[in-house]
């Protein structure tokens, strides 16, 4: 049991820290709950019959994770005022020139903004857009790893695009999109 | 101004959120909707920002420190006891208890209440009659009075001496 125990830790660890840090933007706060997630996971993984893809089985735990965490701090996470070493590399080292520099400033409240307008958004909501936009789950697989139905998804997702849309609309990472990747 | 029906299918288009038949009708509406076109691009944008995010990845050597915590992590130790374990399992029982606890405050006013009235009527009873009282009467009072105070007397002497003090205040 322990043997594929630590495969699932290998393989999935780092896929749900990237989720987790997505829904509470703070690095240790994300280290924390993952760890909480696979304590959980491993007390239950003699029960875990496969039903579920293993994926599955783990988000829907970390979601509970999540939940309590949130319920049990009282307020919402500490978000990180700085880029994550993630995203200090995707800014790029850039030579010391006035407009490089300049351009990565821009680069870098780019992303502060990005994540703050995420970070914005009521939990339930975020959760649903995450799995949705970034992890790339349909709604049925959404719907099956919170416990809520399909429609309700849609109806979360559908709440949680206009209001991002709202937020970064009027904003220059929103226009600047087309032109720049990052 | 009124919003277009496909408005909600519009925020979803760019998620694969739909149907194969609601994203057919809907293609065919989009192409004679402009605010549906202008939403579509929006929801579209919003996606490949958060896409596009890069990946964030643990501190080094994060797996090891997880494999660590669960296999060293003991069960929850509980000191005696642990009621609130006893609530989680059984949950209905909940609110069975803070209702009985709030019946058993409740009545333990009433009594209390009920207990402070009588005495306040035995003692308004024996002041109307202040006049009318033999010593006796007054010595039977003035215990009556210790006892509200809780000092309970039996000193006569005491009590008679009050007596005709009020006796001659009369």
């Amino acid at each position: 049991m322990t043997g594929d125990f630590n495969r699932i830790v290998y393989k999935h660890g780092s896929k749900i820290y990237n989720t987790v840090y997505s829904m509470l933007g703070n690095r240790e706060e994300s280290e924390e709950v993952v760890q909480e997630v696979f304590c959980e996971a491993y007390k239950s993984y003699a029960s875990f019959k496969g039903d579920s893809s293993v994926t599955t089985w783990l988000y829907r735990i970390m979601m509970n994770v999540v939940s309590d965490h949130i319920k049990r701090k009282k307020r919402p996470p500490l978000i990180e005022d700085g880029l994550s070493i993630e995203e200090h590399e995707a800014v790029g080292n850039l030579p010391d020139t006035s407009e490089s520099a300049e351009n990565a400033f821009l680069k870098k409240q780019r992303l502060l903004h990005i994540r703050n307008a995420l970070l914005k958004l009521p939990i339930p909501y975020r959760s649903v857009f995450v799995f949705s936009a970034i992890e790339g789950y349909n709604s049925v697989e959404i719907g099956k790893i919170m416990g809520i139905s399909a429609g309700t998804v849609r109806i979360r997702l559908f709440r949680a695009v206009k209001m991002l849309r709202a937020m970064l609309a009027p904003t220059a990472a929103f226009k600047e999109e087309d032109n720049e990747k990052v | 101004m009124k919003k277009c029906r496909f408005h909600r299918t519009a925020h979803l288009y760019p998620f694969n959120m739909l149907s194969e038949r609601e994203e057919k009708t809907f293609e065919v509406h989009l192409a004679s909707c402009g605010e549906c076109v202008r939403i579509v691009d929006e929801a579209r944008r919003v996606k490949t920002l958060y896409r596009a995010r890069p990946q964030h990845k643990p501190s080094m050597g994060f797996e090891q420190k997880i494999l660590r915590t669960v296999t060293m992590k003991p069960d929850k130790q509980t000191d005696g006891l642990d009621w609130m374990s006893f609530f989680r399992f059984n949950s209905a029982l909940f609110p069975v208890a803070v209702c009985l606890t709030i019946i058993l405050f409740v009545s333990f006013l009433f009594i209390r209440a009920g207990e402070i009235h009588r005495k306040s009527e035995v003692i308004s009873a024996s002041t109307t009659n202040q006049q009318n009282m033999t010593p006796s009467d007054y010595y039977i009072k003035w215990n009556l009075r210790g006892y509200e105070r809780d000092l309970l007397s039996d000193d006569k002497n005491a009590a008679m001496e009050s007596y005709y003090k009020m006796r001659g205040k009369m």
